[in-house]
């Protein structure tokens, strides 16, 4: 028998389509953000708010993955932008080859913001590097205020968490300070924003969090138009379903 | 379901490893494995076997190091080993780059001395 040293990263593959993944977006001026979360808590309806407040002129896009089913991608494509679904067929998270095919029936060229809706699951998502500028981890307050202990990884690599489903803190014994805390403890820098994208709150600071972002990465900015104040100034007909009037946040009728 | 793609990974990388030698027959693989890596090493062995099975590496067997999550603090600077939520021992502050203990690494392969000539 003979030895053969290798020192291999298992995942150096992974690791080389995400690098050049980053460096396209990087050449292309695009913000890639990868949310990752619990099955459940609320990315779909987050991106559905999100795609509902920018205007249609707005170069935005989504892969979103799922192990079964084109229902999200169906979801979000009502809102009039580019959305790609990704069917992993078993697989409980994306990889940066699946990236990087779906990009490939992509308008990426006309893309500066794009949003990866990962796999629902804490554990996996944050092991594959899809060559995104951050991770956003989302935890609904019906989950439970201990999660970021009980799945430190994700909470650790993220940049942001987005506290999801404000609205319904009153019904739950989620405690939010208890939430940020432990969150904090896994990573004290972690960035949080409590939103509801049922009745809107919180989403301007979460439109603000992307403007800034977008900045940073040499997007133009949205101008005046944020997330929060889109609703008013909606210049194309709502799709079927979705309504768009003011202080009707669209999810309401989306999910009906 | 992830522990497999990780199997498959490491599948992978050894044939292509492998060939790239001349055709090595590989009898046993270290792998390195990371407390925070997010991977089990049982149902990682499970996984392997199951991906294995009626390939030329059925038998390949795995040595696996476990190690430790290894921080550097941001405030003072203290080397500790430690997991996410543990706080640097000199100056209690939380905040920590992540040095190791994520890994999921091939370190070595032990192979047949004769290279395989088919």
């Amino acid at each position: 028998m003979k030895r053969v040293e290798l020192e291999q990263k298992v995942l150096s593959e992974n690791d080389k389509i995400a690098a050049r993944l980053r460096e396209s977006f990087r050449e292309r001026g695009i913000l890639c953000l990868n949310l990752i979360s619990a099955p459940g808590s609320g990315k779909t309806a987050l991106l559905e708010s999100t795609l509902n407040g920018f205007a249609s002129h707005e170069a935005v896009g989504v892969l979103t993955g799922d192990i079964q089913t084109d229902s999200d991608a169906a979801r979000l494509r009502r809102y009039g932008f580019p959305v790609k679904q990704i069917t992993t067929g078993g697989t409980c998270h994306l990889n940066a080859s699946m990236i990087e095919n779906a990009l490939r029936e992509f308008p990426i060229g006309k893309i500066e913001l794009l949003f990866i809706e990962n796999v629902g699951n804490l554990v996996c998502p944050s092991s594959y590097d899809l060559g995104e500028a951050a991770k956003i981890v989302l935890l609904s307050v019906t989950e439970g205020d201990e999660k970021p202990l009980k799945y430190p990884g994700t909470f650790f690599k993220a940049r942001l968490m987005l506290v999801t489903k404000l609205d319904l803190l009153p019904h739950v014994s989620f405690d939010l300070g208890r939430a940020e805390a432990n969150a904090r403890a896994v990573n004290p820098e972690l960035e949080i924003i409590h939103l509801s994208c049922a009745t809107g709150e919180g989403l301007g600071a979460w439109s603000e969090w992307i403007e800034r972002r977008r900045h940073a990465c040499g997007n133009r900015s949205f101008g005046a138009e944020t997330l929060a104040g889109a609703a008013n100034a909606r210049p194309t007909a709502a799709p079927e379903g979705i309504d768009r009037s003011p202080g009707k946040p669209a999810i309401k009728t989306a999910i009906s | 379901m992830h522990e497999l793609s990780i199997a498959n990974a490491i599948l992978k990388t050894i044939e292509a490893e492998c060939r790239a030698r001349g055709g090595l027959r590989p009898r046993r693989a270290g792998l390195r494995i990371g407390e925070l890596s997010s991977v089990n090493a049982e149902s990682l062995r499970f996984a392997l076997t199951a991906a294995t099975r009626d390939t030329p590496f059925a038998e390949l067997e795995l040595a696996i190091e476990s190690c430790s999550p290894r921080r550097l603090c941001r405030a003072c600077g203290a080397h500790y080993v430690g997991g996410l939520l543990s706080a640097c021992p000199r100056c209690a502050c939380s905040s920590a780059d992540l040095l190791g203990g994520d890994e999921l690494e091939i370190t070595y392969l032990e192979v047949e001395d004769e290279t395989c000539r088919t």
